[in-house]
């Protein structure tokens, strides 16, 4: 069992502080314009509910990612990849390789600056069957994907 | 073939003109339904809503109608399809004859009556591929479907002395001994009156209340209504639970005959015939259907049953598909309504399945799951009534059904893998074996939500290209050793079926 690249846990985090501002913005807003107009009137005064809300954000995203590392695990073998993942619910998934349609590299602009990228894996499976890997070094994931790419499937379906 | 049947086709040809006429009829029910107030209601404000509905169609549709029938140019030559459409912006869409999968011919009752036919070009790629002719004069599309047969015959014989191992498409003619399914009218009655599908409940409900506006009986009823309003006011609760429920009793009896008519309209001379690498589904009266099914396409097979029709007998066979062509439903009925045996019959035609008699039964810790489930989704409710104390009795009745409830699920559930297949019983009202071949499972799932930890238990997911989630594919609560060892042995059946296939 390979274990994710460490520094994905900044990368995590850095998402979900992201995340949880970007909802405490809509919610400053939602908060600005209708929370204190003449019908609808709630206690607090205006911002406290962000300010809350990314309270909770930063406490979330130091916590979160750390624990969602330590469960994190996959295994290159010779058919198959099969992951392992999940804080609360945890799951187990095999992808043989005969089953890939295609394979995807991607980075984000916070993954670029670590050198990082997420190996994307594209199945005919129709219920949530892309499987993403994040974390990965580029040059691993690169090295991957090449490796890959003779043996996914060459059936149409 | 006659040569100058050739010929036409070869030149840009346009649609049937009676198409005019068949796409105006079918533009228009705005029309039709303000002529219908207009004239029923005798409201002369109405009139205005009609000549209104009048001039939109004279500058708007018409115009729109000829000349998309004037921009749709259709040829076919012995090597291509070829359509040239669009009226602002053109569009030439090109289709090799050789990547043409099926051509189907249909026809509803208006274009019964005009003599025309819709035909559907089917290829294997997506729906951005497809072609429709709407509509052609059915001769015409009879020699079509021939013509590009035949071309593509042509081009068959071409291909196999190249490569001999090529069995794409093979030319076929349906002939009767190819039939693995028919349905006689009683028959069709028969499965009409044993579905009760719920939609047709909201139409009976609909057709009751327009009953209600136009019958003549309800003068008398509002009359002997207006008459005794004050006795009514006296009756006892009893008698009015009644009425509500005759009245009750002939909506489910309405939507039920509307529901027989409806099958028997949509399964009128059903037929599945087996052609090769396919299955083809005809039936229908006022409109006629002709669906193909690529046996490459069809990822899962469902016995299917209520329990009603399982208290008779009956059972149906439903395909699940991978998206493919232009249908995008995923699923189509092979064998409607049938005998066990039958059905077994099908299924062996089809594919070399054999259904087991015994199923694995699934943790008996699930019992109480579900039934921690189904509660929590009632205790808002629970919770109203308790705190108001009104039927605390009701609640531990309706708790103890839920039991009975979560234990059916459990009993009903259950699981058995042979030979690369495997099998999944499950459902409570309706009920379901799904076979699911391992070749066909894409990507195989543990999932341990966290109660089910505590239990020890876990789920296996599998998931197909099967285009619906209706056919469930998750085995529920087994152990979680039992789930790890399935796990194991599907991933070694699936890479056994590999090698075999690089074998070959």
């Amino acid at each position: 069992m390979y274990k994710l690249d460490t520094t994905v846990k900044i990368i995590w985090t850095a998402n979900y502080l992201m995340k949880f501002l970007y909802y405490s913005i809509i919610v400053l807003i939602i908060d600005f314009l209708f929370l204190h107009s003449t019908y609808v009137s709630i206690p607090f005064k205006t911002g406290i509910i962000s300010l809350i809300l990314i309270c909770i954000g930063i406490i979330f995203s130091l916590v979160v990612p750390t624990i969602a590392f330590k469960y994190w695990e996959f295994e290159v073998k010779d058919n198959e990849i099969i992951l392992q993942y999940g804080i609360i619910n945890r799951i187990k998934t095999l992808i043989p390789y005969s089953k890939i349609q295609h394979i995807d590299v991607q980075q984000s602009i916070i993954e670029r600056i670590y050198g990082l990228s997420r190996l994307i894996l594209y199945t005919a499976g129709t219920k949530g069957a892309d499987i993403v890997i994040p974390g990965l070094p580029i040059e691993y994931a690169e090295q991957l994907r090449d490796s890959l790419k003779d043996i996914t499937a060459n059936e149409s379906l | 073939m006659n040569q100058d049947i050739l010929n036409t086709f070869s030149h840009e040809k346009n649609l049937h003109p009676l198409t005019l006429l068949y796409n105006l009829i079918i533009n228009s029910p705005a029309l039709v339904i303000s002529l219908y107030y207009g004239i029923y209601q005798k409201n002369i404000g109405e009139w205005i809503n009609v000549i209104i509905t009048m001039l939109v169609i004279a500058i708007v549709i018409l115009p729109a109608i000829l000349l998309k029938y004037l921009f749709f140019k259709y040829k076919i030559t012995n090597t291509e399809i070829i359509i040239t459409n669009g009226i602002l912006s053109k569009k030439n869409r090109l289709i090799p004859i050789t990547k043409v999968q099926n051509i189907n011919l249909t026809q509803n009752f208006l274009q019964k009556m005009l003599g025309l036919t819709k035909v559907q070009i089917e290829t294997a790629g997506d729906i951005q591929s497809e072609a429709i002719l709407e509509l052609v004069s059915s001769e015409e599309a009879h020699s079509i479907s021939t013509l590009i047969k035949l071309y593509q015959s042509n081009s068959e014989i071409k291909q196999e002395q190249n490569h001999l191992q090529n069995d794409n498409y093979l030319l076929t003619t349906s002939s009767n001994d190819n039939i693995l399914f028919e349905m006689s009218f009683k028959e069709i009655l028969l499965f009409g009156a044993l579905r009760f599908r719920p939609l047709f409940l909201i139409i009976g409900f609909w057709i009751y209340s327009n009953i209600q506006q136009f019958y003549e009986l309800n003068n008398y009823v509002n009359s002997f209504f207006e008459q005794n309003i004050n006795n009514i006011a006296t009756l006892d609760n009893l008698t009015l639970v009644l009425l509500a429920f005759s009245a009750l009793i002939t909506i489910i009896f309405i939507s039920w005959l509307i529901d027989i008519v409806w099958t028997a309209n949509t399964y009128y001379k059903f037929k599945l015939i087996n052609e090769k690498n396919k299955l083809i589904i005809q039936s229908g009266l006022l409109n006629k259907q002709n669906t193909t099914i690529p046996f490459k396409k069809v990822q899962q097979i469902s016995i299917i049953s209520n329990i009603l029709k399982e208290r008779f007998g009956y059972y149906g066979l439903k395909l699940y598909t991978a998206g493919y062509g232009i249908k995008l439903k995923g699923s189509d009925l092979a064998v409607p309504n049938a005998k066990l045996e039958v059905i077994y019959e099908v299924i062996d035609k089809i594919k070399n399945y054999r259904i087991p008699n015994e199923f694995t039964q699934i943790s008996k810790k699930s019992i109480r799951r579900a039934f921690v489930r189904y509660a929590t989704l009632f205790v808002p409710i629970f919770a109203i009534i308790i705190y108001y104390e009104l039927f605390i009795i009701i609640v531990l009745l309706f708790l103890i059904f839920l039991y009975y409830f979560a234990y059916l699920d459990w009993k009903n559930r259950g699981f058995y893998f042979d030979n690369n297949i495997l099998y999944l019983k499950y459902g409570i009202l309706i009920k379901k074996i799904n076979i699911i071949s391992v070749n066909k499972i894409q990507v195989v799932k543990i999932r341990e939500t966290f109660f089910q930890r505590r239990l020890g238990l876990a789920s296996l997911i599998l998931d197909t290209a099967a285009v619906t989630s209706e056919a469930e594919t998750i085995i529920r609560d087994i152990d979680k050793r039992v789930a790890q060892e399935l796990f194991n042995l599907i991933n070694d059946k699936i890479n056994i079926n590999i090698n075999i296939y690089k074998k070959d």
